[in-house]
């Protein structure tokens, strides 16, 4: 097991590697000088000069690159110069919205997908399973935003059961606070779940199809054990690998939802940094969702262990 | 020499598709595929052809008639500068499938150079498939911000950092398939007769990818559609005056309460669009899977690797209850 | 009461047809079969025949979208009426099955002891220690050592002998009086199957069970069966007592089926002259393959040992000689042939093809030791580019070699090697996918052969074939032999197969060449006992000299 880890921990170095060129990248990339976007074009030569001077820019770029790693290294991702704070007070300002929204997301999906995947693969063919596809479809088809939209629409516009936009803290006021989150948590979580029903059913498939629970059926054991008990803990590793890659499309989908709803989480920060070209905070949102996407896969990687005793012993997987 | 019906032999039973049934029948009864390509026509028609007969202008604003519903005059009604929004989508819809086409053939393109010059060379593979990694650690929409807001919004860059975004995924994919045709028994039998690694490359790997590929890159052109408009939708894709699904959507979100309108046709055409390439996705991968398992059963790798087991008629011998 | 006893098994007119995308087809046409107490009835078929779907029926188990009719009553209850919880408490308790992959039986991320249990729990033994204990009982019973702690391992902490003993310890478990086996010993190699076949014999005589064996092994039968029935395209074609059927079978297709099978110390020696006669030594040809202390290493991956799989190996092929090499699976010898071919690594000794070192040829000279050697491989399905028709599949060696450069002789070649292996030439424009799998490894000869090569390299070319198809290919490879001459490296676990073809035989175990001699004298005097075991361990297809055999076997100290 300890050897396993180390193993994966191992492998993530390259692709930090290439991770940490690709975001130091995005600001050396940008045609034009930084430091007069940042700026503005009534600068005076002498001021441009002197937050080059402080930015490092004058430094060759390998000794930047390092330089920046260095601060990467300590926490330090440098100062926005809009927001008057280091990049890491901003991003710990906004993770806590997003955070909140994701573990909504993560549940509705999960409570829709499980269910729902499970269902389709034990009754194929019958117009449940159509049903379900058909939702599946669907849900891969609507954008998140779009998604939102509507909710917003319906929800907030039409209805007036929740708020149009807005936040609050669940721990200041936890029924007014899952009341402003729900939507773009539903928004968010909808489209997952369709990715996840779709896993959840064929992984389901494949393992009601394998002779080993034909062997368990010819020993007398219910459909109902066969499904729950026999067959979810083999079909739970690709629903949990994708669960973690779909991580991914949670931020993503996050970044817009949040503008959508003005959920001050990390996504509105982003997208607020876009239009000021912000690129201390665009580079810092980037590099640290990335660490944390990469860290939910590597604790997913691990779970492995719990669900199939063959990565446990450290064995080849077949 | 006793004939060849000593026996008869019974290995295939009647249960392989007849031999004259074409890819191209098969294409016809898949309805899915078929829905989808329709759909996909009939909106590149739309928004190709359509705009230049009608003489509908996107541009053309009439700061009088602002968010009016839909009229005869404005058949989708109008947005927030007075322009008619029928001619906003259409212009949106060239924008977005000219995009997603372009990026899923770049990426496609380039994944397949990279996935197969990876599979034959294990140094370059190390090299290659760490970048690729790399890319892929960083969520799309993430990425694709992040270049833009670097390169500038405009189409041409937008469709760099999509490519960025989508090869590394499709690069992948066409390796850890031409890996699994390299250690295929047929390559084997190639590289024994003594052909060139160029030759099998060629002959042998490269078309026994392209059906991935192909299914892979339409999924793909779905992808970069949805990436592009929620792009627009954040100011970081197509810049204003030129329309995009996606900054329709954000000028319809500031003005949902007066103008839903905006949002709900402009939606509708971004959802369609999307589903009809996933139906053309799915339909082309139930045609690959067909063709790639023509027989009932193979034998299973367990019992090819220890040379037991004739192969065995078992249709699908799994049994739920009847 | 007393009649139902005397059978616990009827099947009445069973059918079952599937509907398939192609229509509906009948796979199994009015199959009626009776079991009686303590008997072991052996189904035996080849592909296709519906053994196996008979076979499940008895459990209710049924492919999807079948339709079935007829009647099959297990101690009186007939199953295809049942309601579910009838045929809940039915299962694992009249009647259990044994699978023939022990290890896709066993799902992997349960303990064996919750395997065990599951099937105890579903038939109301509630007490945790109660199911643990009778579990234990049962896996001493069917001869897994140290049963109190290996009950809490994993299936892939045992070995595929193991793990088949455990699928049958829980088959076991509430003692059935109907026990369905399934092909139980074909994944296994036949020193393994030797030991689950007396383990199975065991069931009957300690448990009282009777047994239903499907298999396609007439060893099989001949060494367990009481009574046989044989099936053929969803028909029951005959059945008889296991001495009646060996030694009088009246249906047609069954004497074929018995005429089609290879049986070990019957073939007659091959009628041919000697490749390699009364040349001196200095006028003595160069041997097609020359190997002297061959070592292949598979090196392993990240923490993983590397695996040693040839050890010290040393033989000869002259031209024209066919050698069959033997061996369970893991004993090297696909790797033997995949390092004359190049595709393996030498460690260390010396490999020497037509006089040259091979691990040392580079670029146009390996290509040029590739033309003279052609290659048969294993499975008919893969082994062929689905893109290509059977034409170019063929031709595909011309082309890689310049050799035919015009279309028109490229395809004469290719309509007269088909002509060589018997095929009717309209299949030329064909798909190999269309194609039979006997057909397909006809492909793959003539594919080998396109170039005339002096040396062919077939590793297990009819493992994959039913057996009238597996006699077929042997035919028109010895016909072929004798004709063109080349020299062989003939791979197989059947003994009997390669019997039949083989000037010489080498024996491998683990890696090892543990003797290597004439094909009469190693088969029927075997001097090392490894290759004596190897050989009592095959079943003879016939049932009165198998009676005999086992006796002697049995006498034999261990």
């Amino acid at each position: 097991m300890l050897s396993y880890l180390g193993k994966r921990l191992l492998s993530l170095i390259p692709v930090l590697l290439v991770v940490s060129v690709v975001i130091f990248s995005i600001v050396h990339l940008t045609p034009g000088d930084p430091v007069r976007t940042i700026l503005g074009p009534d600068a005076s030569q002498a001021q441009v000069d002197a937050l080059r001077d402080s930015m490092g820019l004058n430094q060759p770029l390998i000794a930047q690159y390092f330089s920046w790693l260095g601060g990467v290294f300590t926490g330090d991702l440098g100062d926005s110069f809009f927001l008057r704070k280091s990049v890491l007070a901003a991003i710990g300002d906004n993770a806590v919205p997003t955070l909140q929204l994701a573990v909504i997301a993560i549940t509705v999906a999960l409570l829709l997908a499980i269910p729902l995947g499970t269902l389709a693969a034990r009754h194929r063919g019958t117009s449940l399973d159509r049903g379900v596809m058909a939702f599946t479809l669907i849900g891969m088809a609507v954008p998140s935003f779009v998604l939102g939209l509507i909710l917003m629409l319906l929800f907030a516009v039409q209805l007036r059961w929740f708020p149009v936009a807005g936040y609050v803290n669940p721990a200041d006021d936890f029924l007014l606070g899952i009341k402003t989150l729900i939507l773009p948590g539903i928004a968010l979580g909808a489209i997952m779940s369709a990715l996840i029903t779709r896993t959840t059913r064929a992984a389901v498939l494949d393992v009601l199809n394998a002779d080993y629970i034909d062997a368990a059926r010819s020993r007398g054991v219910s459909e109902t054990r066969l499904l729950f008990t026999h067959t979810l803990k083999n079909a739970g590793l690709p629903i949990l690998t994708l669960v973690g890659l779909t991580f991914g499309t949670l931020v993503t989908g996050a970044a817009v939802t949040e503008t959508i709803f003005n959920v001050p989480g990390l996504g509105s920060l982003l997208v607020q940094a876009i239009s000021r070209r912000d690129y201390a905070i665009i580079q810092g949102v980037v590099l640290c969702v990335t660490l944390f996407y990469l860290l939910i896969n590597l604790v997913i990687d691990l779970l492995y262990g719990l669900v199939d005793p063959r990565v446990r012993l450290g064995k080849a997987k077949g | 020499m006793s004939d060849q019906t000593t026996v008869p032999n019974t290995q295939m039973l009647s249960v392989r598709p007849p031999v004259n049934d074409t890819l191209l029948r098969r294409a016809l009864r898949s309805p899915s595929l078929m829905i989808g390509l329709v759909w996909l026509a009939l909106i590149a028609a739309v928004a190709f052809v359509l705009p230049p007969v009608l003489g509908l202008d996107p541009y053309a604003v009439e700061p009088t008639n602002r968010l009016e519903g839909p009229s005869a005059a404005h058949w989708f009604g109008t947005d927030t500068y007075g322009r008619d929004l029928f001619a906003r989508i259409l212009s949106g819809a060239s924008t977005s499938i000219t995009v997603g086409f372009v990026v899923a053939l770049i990426s496609a393109v380039l994944g397949a150079a990279i996935g197969v010059l990876a599979a034959f060379s294990p140094v370059l593979d190390q090299i290659l498939m760490r970048i690729c990694d790399g890319l892929m650690a960083i969520p799309a929409i993430l990425l694709a911000v992040a270049l833009t807001a670097a390169l500038g919004p405009n189409v041409g860059n937008l469709i760099i950092a999509l490519s960025v975004v989508y090869t590394p995924g499709l690069a992948r994919l066409v390796r850890s398939k031409a890996m699994a045709i390299k250690s295929e028994t047929f390559v084997e039998a190639s590289r024994v007769q003594g052909a060139k690694p160029i030759h099998i490359m060629v002959k042998h790997i490269l078309p026994n990818t392209l059906s991935v590929l192909f299914v892979q890159s339409t999924f793909t052109f779905a992808e970069s559609v949805i990436t592009e408009a929620a792009l627009s939708f954040l100011g970081a894709g197509v810049p204003a005056p030129q329309a995009s699904w996606g900054n329709i959507l954000n000028d319809g979100k500031s003005v949902i309460m007066q103008a839903p309108h905006m949002v709900i046709f402009t939606s509708l055409f971004l959802v369609l669009t999307v589903l009809a390439l996933n139906l053309v996705g799915d339909g082309l991968r139930d045609l690959v899977d067909q063709r790639s398992q023509p027989q009932p059963k193979q034998p299973g790798l367990f019992s090819r690797m220890f040379g037991f087991g004739t192969a065995r008629f078992q249709p699908t011998t799994k049994g739920t209850k009847r | 009461m007393t009649d139902q006893q005397a059978t616990p098994l009827e099947i009445r007119q069973l059918s079952i047809s599937i509907d398939t995308p192609n229509g509906e087809i009948d796979v199994v046409n009015g199959v009626s079969l009776d079991l009686r107490e303590r008997e072991i009835l052996a189904i035996v078929g080849e592909s296709g025949s519906g053994k196996t779907l008979t076979a499940r029926a008895v459990l209710g188990l049924f492919p999807p979208r079948s339709t079935v009719g007829g009647a099959i009553l297990l101690r009186g209850t007939d199953v295809l009426t049942a309601s579910g919880d009838e045929l809940r408490k039915i299962r694992g308790a009249d009647a259990a099955m044994i699978f023939q992959e022990p290890s896709t039986a066993l799902n992997p991320v349960f303990r064996i002891g919750w395997q065990m249990s599951e099937g105890l729990r579903a038939h109301g033994i509630t007490d945790p220690k109660e199911r643990r204990r009778r579990s234990i009982e049962m896996l001493t019973a069917v001869g897994i050592p140290d049963a109190e702690e290996r009950i809490d391992s994993y299936p892939h902490q045992f070995s595929g002998g193991q793990k088949q003993r455990i699928v049958i310890a829980m088959a076991l478990a509430l003692k059935p009086s109907v026990i369905i086996a399934d092909e139980p010993t074909t994944a296994l190699d036949v020193t393994v199957q030797a030991e689950i076949l007396d383990l199975l014999r065991e069931c009957r005589e300690s448990f009282g069970a009777a047994i239903v064996l499907i298999t396609h092994n007439m060893g099989v039968v001949a060494d367990i069966a009481d009574r046989v029935a044989v099936m053929y395209q969803g028909d029951l074609v005959e059945q008889a007592p296991v001495d009646t059927l060996f030694a009088a079978p009246t249906q047609e297709y069954t004497k074929r089926l018995l005429a089609a099978v290879p049986r070990l110390g019957h073939a007659q020696l091959r009628e041919r002259p000697a490749p390699v006669a009364s040349s001196t030594a200095a006028e003595r040809p160069v041997p097609a393959v020359a190997a002297s202390g061959l070592n292949v290493v598979y090196s392993g991956g990240f923490r993983q040992p590397a695996f040693h799989a040839v050890r010290d190996v040393s033989f000869e092929i002259a031209p024209g000689e066919v050698l069959g090499l033997v061996g369970e699976s893991g004993s090297g010898k696909s790797t033997i042939g995949k390092t004359i071919g190049g595709l393996a690594p030498v460690a260390s000794g010396s490999l020497r093809v037509f006089g040259q070192e091979i691990a040392r040829l580079r670029g146009a000279k390996l290509r040029a030791a590739r033309r003279r050697i052609g290659y048969v491989f294993q499975d008919p399905a893969s082994s062929f580019n689905p893109f290509l028709t059977v034409e170019e599949s063929i031709a595909e060696p011309m082309r890689v070699h310049g050799a035919f450069p015009e279309r028109g002789a490229r395809q004469a070649r290719v309509l007269e090697l088909l002509d060589a292996v018997q095929l009717p030439r309209q299949m030329a424009k064909r798909h190999p996918y269309e194609l039979s799998g006997g057909q397909r490894q006809r492909v793959g000869l003539a594919r080998a052969l396109t170039l005339s090569p002096e040396l062919l390299i077939a590793d297990e070319p009819t493992s994959a074939l039913d057996v009238s198809v597996q006699a077929k290919v042997l035919d028109i490879f010895t016909e072929l032999q004798q004709e063109l001459g080349f020299a062989a490296l003939f791979i197989s676990h059947d003994l009997a197969v390669v019997e039949l073809l083989a000037d010489r035989v080498g024996v491998l175990q683990r890696g090892s060449l543990v003797e290597v001699g004439q094909t009469a004298e190693v088969l029927t005097h075997p001097r090392e006992p490894y290759t004596q075991a190897l050989i009592a361990a095959v079943p003879v297809p016939d049932p009165v000299i198998q009676r005999g055999r086992r006796a002697a076997l049995a006498e034999r100290p261990r």
